[in-house]
């Protein structure tokens, strides 16, 4: 089948559009086209596809390395441009990131703290029904001193407590 | 003073001498029957863009043709700071091959 012009495959295309910016790209698949019309007449269509498929895979590295590149030219350029700025406003400039600093800080604690109290003893397997009693007795030399130990007696007295088991 | 690698040096080479026809397609092929070396249509790309953007190629954008889907071509030519780096970096090359000129390159049938 002879058409007037073979066109590349179109995910190729999509993929060269994709690759390149959009003014590059069609000047780019023009002359990919172009190579790939006279190798469609030279060899038939399954060589020049497999062409076609080889030289795109080649292309592409060449052309992330150069991206990779750019990318990184322009995040020093902004780097540059962020220090000079700080540089030209100290002041404002380190009320500004201090503030932010320490406010992220405290925040970030916060949220430790309150994480960290949540989440005491979670292992047990029934962990809502199980609670801790404190006592509060005067000792003998006159100071109040608060006890996690509770008397065997009180898991008879009080219906609500379920089960009881004797440490020491 | 700024020299060029040989790639760079090959490419503005083959567009002084392809002069009015210099894209990526001549140039890839007169770089394929010159120095031998497959190149790819990236590297070509990539290596374009940069010496565009140092300033040592211009392009201008020439007809579109049905060969090539209706897509205009790009054609590349050399400025002048293209012309000023090619002849610094001959003027190297020539310094120091100044002491072995002699050493001038041969074929096989020409050799004794």
């Amino acid at each position: 089948m002879s058409k007037k012009t073979d066109p590349i495959p179109g995910t190729g295309k999509r993929l060269i559009r994709w690759l390149l910016p959009q003014d590059d790209s069609s000047f780019f698949i023009g002359d990919i086209q172009e190579v790939y019309f006279d190798k469609c007449r030279e060899k038939g269509y399954f060589r020049a596809a497999a062409w076609f498929w080889f030289q795109l895979f080649i292309t592409m590295p060449p052309i992330f390395l150069e991206k990779i590149k750019w990318s990184l030219t322009m995040f020093k350029n902004y780097l540059k441009i962020a220090l000079r700025n700080l540089s030209r406003h100290k002041g404002y400039s380190f009320i500004n990131i201090s503030g932010l600093a320490l406010g992220m800080a405290c925040c970030i604690l916060i949220l430790l703290y309150v994480n960290d109290e949540l989440n005491y003893d979670r292992f047990h397997e029934n962990y809502r029904e199980i609670y801790r009693v404190n006592i509060q007795e005067e000792m003998a030399d006159g100071e109040v001193g608060t006890w996690a130990v509770t008397r065997a007696r009180w898991a008879r007295n009080y219906r609500r407590i379920f089960r009881g088991s004797r440490i020491s | 003073m700024k020299l060029l690698t040989r790639h760079e040096e090959h490419v503005l080479l083959t567009i002084l001498n392809l002069k009015d026809n210099a894209y990526l397609v001549t140039i890839r092929d007169y770089l394929i029957t010159h120095s031998g070396q497959k190149l790819s249509f990236g590297t070509l790309y990539v290596s374009l863009n940069r010496l565009e953007k140092a300033g040592y190629i211009n392009h201008r954008i020439g007809e579109a043709t049905s060969k090539r889907g209706g897509k205009a071509i790009k054609y590349f030519s050399i400025t002048r700071l293209g012309l000023v780096i090619l002849s610094q970096v001959r003027k190297v090359q020539d310094t120091m091959w100044a002491n072995f000129t002699e050493l001038s390159y041969t074929t096989r049938e020409s050799n004794e």
